[in-house]
């Protein structure tokens, strides 16, 4: 407890600390005179031209091949380790965390949705690699190529347990997320993952004060809490959760038979060992049954609900986008007072542009966001009602098995394993290793 | 866990070296973070220091924007800030690269001091079935609960999201093109000498009668901050007035209902280096008339700063046109054309090639276009004249009248025919435009044609009469001149003879109006002249004594004149303060 009192602690005055530097940075006017004055280094990476995007698409391929091979053959959570300290420099600290597939949802929807909109090949690429490896192999991507994952899974110090309540209640956010954040993008308003991103900053060493107070925060839980963000945020994991179910081939705890030590449930630190779950008792079946039955019944209530909700938090979304955003502080300006301009009323009026059109394009964003909104509701009202279905099933299962959706790859149940161990050992004196000694 | 050392045969506890190191770690990063802390801490204090006191000395630049020894302090003092800031963030790079690498080796040692820990199996003393479709029936009920409190939050936030603007779209916003109709133009008091320049009203209901001493019809009186010779434009229930000094320019806007300024707008200064405006005690910083459209004022200075204001006293843009080469000082008044502004900028030589028309997008302050004006540098004003052929911008300058589209500022027609430093605006007298060749002669050219039309246009020439710096004013059939001096004459507008004389006996220095058939002198002296221009001689009607210099002429709204003292502006009106 103490111990973990004091991490917190180094922690928060870590994000005070850059927080303040940050904030220095921002405030840190453009010059005014004339001068041999050179500015100083964006903080976001710029693109990167040449070969450097093949190189990348290299990198992330190979770095994913390697995820599968270790996880799925070599079996080495020690070997996963070291790659994902690699993608951690190489995608973290190196290329500043852009690109990556996460954020390459937001330009996947917008590239959807808006015609005007052009992708790069390379942003493709980041999107489509990680969901066909994981639909074969699980999700090698989190394992060891996300640095997001592996800045948690690398700060992970003290694990606590997450209540199975608590896990399957916060994991609806990320579905939340995402819908937010492909409805947002879609529209052409933000790209709500890249602005939010927690780690950006650390990988950057600079940033926006309000990421790094989010980043630090989930830093901190991180300490605790295996990969809160992967867990309970991250929008790309809940598109490679869905396609990991789907996948050809599964993480597998134990090489033979399982022995039912529950060592690899205690192991893992993101909750997604199953239990063995034993025949449905006969005293509870009928309810049960009748439970899941209403449930699949609701499922079309269940949308409709959502979709009608969505819409109805259409005009609250909408107001994300700079458009809407200046509308409604025109008609601020304009009819209360407000004794200042901002910088973009101010640019709107020099702009010669006219009120009414201004009202009429936002109104008209707006009438998308509604639109929108009937289906990120309607899709949250889905999720709910599957999460409801799920929670109600009983499948049959004989031993501690990996769930596939919440397994990350990461290897720790590996080493944990006595059976694991024994083939080790089995394969060491057959080849002469220790036995010889 | 432990190893025997080969050369002292000691035995080393493997399990205490990553503690050990972790603690190193550990120490390392709390010095770096420490470094952070105090470095973040006097980026922010000392930045801010910094900041303001180069603001400060920037606020103080404005008011002595020739202060070379400030401009040097402030370049040096935002030489220092940046080199700090800069070598700040140096810092702060560095610090957290360190406290990043200290990081990983703490992290990392205590992740394999737990490896060396390994992990002991929990026991579960519960149930395995029972406590399984708790844990179900927990998680099935709590996401009910939580998805039900947050859409009940965003339902809430919702509620609150501004929607006026919607409710005034849907109600129905005017597409009406952000200017004013000639027709409401008008009706209001909008550059020097309301509508088109021409110093008429037809309003009866304007006030005959007022005296200072009392306070009878005097309905309020505001002295102006900074003094100017310009003369009051009127929108609707607001007037409008500039001011400036040296160091200074200023735009008031005042309550017309009160006379309390409801907003001052400051009009920056394009640095000027070394050069240096030069004004007579006659002309000052603000001798030229603001104009508005309805939407927006505009005010020009002697600095050559044009700026728009909106009514609510919004900054909407400013650009410097360079400081004018003039003789006594810039003095030409503002005009309007739809939503653009337009700026007669004559200065120093013909031969130099520098003076300009501009006509600049209201809302934006961008050119729209400008002409080339072969004359050198004046005093008069714009005015804008519709004729059968369009609109035609009319301005005087020795030796040209040229007429120009407001649309594109091409030129359509010139008349080489006046001569000296021009100040009195041109006035038009039925299909006549009249202009002043000061203290010489008057002439008359009729509007219309192309080109050159000095040989074809000209319709009369008067040299009986010698105004100089007061615009005529014309009810159509006469010309009503007046000299400085303050004698009228009353020039027949159809061949321009001189009909009759009439003396006020004081100076007059500000241009008469027509009030329904009456003509309105303000003497320098403060005293308003009204009376009747008959057929054969002037009939003085009432003279009231105002007791403070005045120069600007007076604007005409309804039932009240504003008049512009040295230091005051008045508001005359029929009925009780």
């Amino acid at each position: 407890m103490r111990f973990g009192f004091i991490c917190a602690l180094f922690a928060g005055l870590l994000i005070l600390s850059l927080g303040m530097n940050a904030y220095s940075v921002e405030r840190f006017p453009p010059p005014q005179f004339e001068g041999d004055y050179v500015r100083p280094e964006h903080t976001a990476p710029m693109p990167r031209g040449g070969a450097w995007p093949l190189i990348d698409a290299i990198v992330l391929a190979a770095a994913l091949g390697a995820a599968s091979w270790l996880v799925h053959k070599k079996r080495s959570r020690r070997a996963v380790f070291g790659l994902m300290v690699f993608s951690l420099a190489y995608f973290g600290f190196y290329r500043k965390g852009c690109i990556c597939p996460v954020g390459s949802t937001q330009d996947m929807s917008l590239f959807l949705f808006n015609g005007d909109y052009t992708i790069s090949l390379l942003t493709v690429f980041f999107f489509i690699a990680p969901l066909i490896v994981t639909l074969l192999f699980g999700r090698s991507f989190c394992a060891g190529v996300c640095p997001l994952g592996a800045v948690q899974d690398i700060t992970l110090i003290k694990p606590v347990k997450v209540p199975a309540w608590l896990e399957h209640t916060l994991r609806y956010l990320a579905y939340i997320y995402l819908g937010l954040a492909v409805w947002l993008a879609a529209m052409g308003s933000t790209f709500v993952i890249c602005k939010y991103d927690p780690f950006v900053a650390i990988f950057r060493r600079n940033g926006n004060l309000n990421i790094l107070i989010i980043g630090g925060i989930i830093l901190i839980t991180g300490f605790f809490v295996g990969r809160p963000y992967c867990r309970f945020l991250c929008p790309y994991g809940v598109i490679l959760r869905q396609l990991s179910r789907l996948s050809k081939w599964r993480v597998k705890i134990t090489p033979t038979d399982c022995n039912q030590c529950k060592l690899c449930e205690d192991a893992c630190p993101y909750g997604a060992i199953q239990a063995p779950v034993p025949e449905w008792p006969q005293t509870t079946y009928k309810q049960d049954k009748r439970r899941l039955a209403i449930l699949l019944v609701l499922l079309p209530v269940f949308i409709a609900l959502g979709a009608w909700a969505g819409s109805s938090l259409a005009p609250l979304a909408a107001r994300s986008h700079p458009t809407v955003a200046l509308a409604e502080r025109i008609w601020l300006e304009e009819n209360r007072d407000t004794g200042d301009t901002t910088d973009a009323s101010q640019v709107f009026r020099a702009s010669g542009e006219t009120i009414a059109s201004l009202y009429r394009d936002a109104a008209a964003i707006r009438a998308g966001f509604v639109k929108g909104g009937w289906f990120f509701g309607g899709f949250l009202g889905l999720v709910l009602g599957g999460k409801l279905i799920l929670l109600s099933l009983r499948p049959r299962q004989r031993d501690y098995e990996a769930e596939r959706a919440g397994c990350v790859s990461c290897g720790r149940c590996f080493k944990y394993c006595p059976k694991e161990q024994e083939c080790r050992l089995q394969k060491i004196q057959e080849t002469g290793g220790m036995g010889s000694k | 866990m432990t190893m025997t050392s080969p050369e002292s045969g000691k035995k080393i506890q493997l399990r205490n070296v990553p503690r050990k190191i972790a603690v190193v770690g550990g120490i390392f990063s709390v010095v770096f973070l420490a470094l952070l802390i105090v470095n973040g801490y006097q980026q922010y204090v000392s930045g801010s220091r910094e900041y303001s006191d180069i603001t400060g000395l920037k606020h103080q630049l404005l008011s002595s924007p020739d202060n070379k020894d400030l401009i040097k302090e402030i370049r040096d003092l935002d030489r220092d800030y940046r080199g700090n800031k800069l070598r700040q963030i140096d810092f702060s790079g560095l610090a957290s690269l360190m406290l990043l690498i200290s990081a990983a080796v703490t992290i990392g040692a205590i992740k394999w001091q737990t490896h060396l820990k390994g992990i002991s199996p929990e026991l579960c003393d519960e149930k395995e079935e029972s406590f399984k479709r708790r844990k179900l029936s927990e998680s099935r009920l709590t996401l009910v609960v939580f998805v039900i409190l947050l859409t009940g939050v965003g339902f809430l936030l919702a509620k609150q999201t501004p929607s006026e603007w919607v409710d005034q779209l849907k109600a129905g916003i005017s597409e009406e093109p952000a200017y004013a109709s000639p027709e409401e133009l008008a009706q209001n008091w909008n550059r020097f000498r309301g509508f088109g320049g021409a110093g008429v009203t037809p309003l009866t209901d304007i006030p005959i009668k007022w005296d200072n001493s009392s306070g009878e019809g005097i309905l309020w009186k505001t002295p102006v901050p900074l003094p100017g010779f310009n003369s009051p434009v009127v929108w609707q229930d607001r007037v409008f007035l500039s001011g400036a000094n040296k160091d200074k320019r200023e735009v008031y806007c005042f309550d017309a209902a009160t006379g309390s300024i409801l907003w001052t707008g400051e009009v920056p200064a394009a640095p000027m280096g070394d050069k240096k405006i030069e004004v007579t005690e006659d002309t000052g910083y603000a001798a030229s008339s603001m104009a508005t459209d309805g939407v927006r004022v505009y005010a020009i200075f002697a600095t050559g700063d044009l700026a728009a204001f909106d009514f609510k006293g919004r900054f909407l843009w400013h650009r410097s046109l360079g400081i004018p080469v003039s003789l006594y000082g810039y003095a030409s008044s503002l005009d309007v054309w739809q939503d653009r502004v337009l700026v007669q900028y004559d200065q120093a030589g013909a031969e130099d090639g520098k003076s300009r028309l501009y006509a600049f997008d209201g809302a934006t302050g961008n050119m729209v276009w400008e002409a080339k004006r072969p004359v050198p540098n004046s005093w008069t004003s714009p005015i804008v004249v519709k004729t059968e052929n369009g609109y035609r911008i009319i301005t005087v300058a020795d030796p040209w009248v040229i007429a120009y589209d407001p649309e594109d500022g091409r030129e359509v027609w010139r008349a080489s025919c006046v001569k000296g430093d021009v100040a009195a605006a041109p006035v038009v007298a039925g299909d006549k435009v009249i202009a002043v060749a000061p203290d010489m002669f008057n002439v008359a050219i009729r509007l219309g044609g192309a080109g050159d039309v000095t040989a074809t246009n000209i319709a009369w020439e008067n040299d009986d009469v010698g105004p100089n710096i007061v615009s005529p004013v014309s009810d159509g059939r006469r010309v009503f001149f007046l000299d400085s001096y303050g004698t009228l004459y009353v020039v027949n507008a159809e061949d321009g003879k001189l009909v009759y004389e009439h003396d006020f006996n004081e100076n007059v220095n500000s241009s008469p109006t027509l009030v329904a058939g009456k003509l309105y002198v303000l003497s320098v002296e403060g005293t308003m002249f009204i009376g009747t221009p008959g057929e054969k001689e002037f009939t003085l009607e009432t003279g009231n004594p105002l007791e403070e210099e005045c120069y600007a002429s007076p604007a005409y709204m309804p039932g009240r004149i504003y008049i512009r003292g040295k230091e005051n502006l008045y508001c005359i009106g029929n009925g009780k303060p």
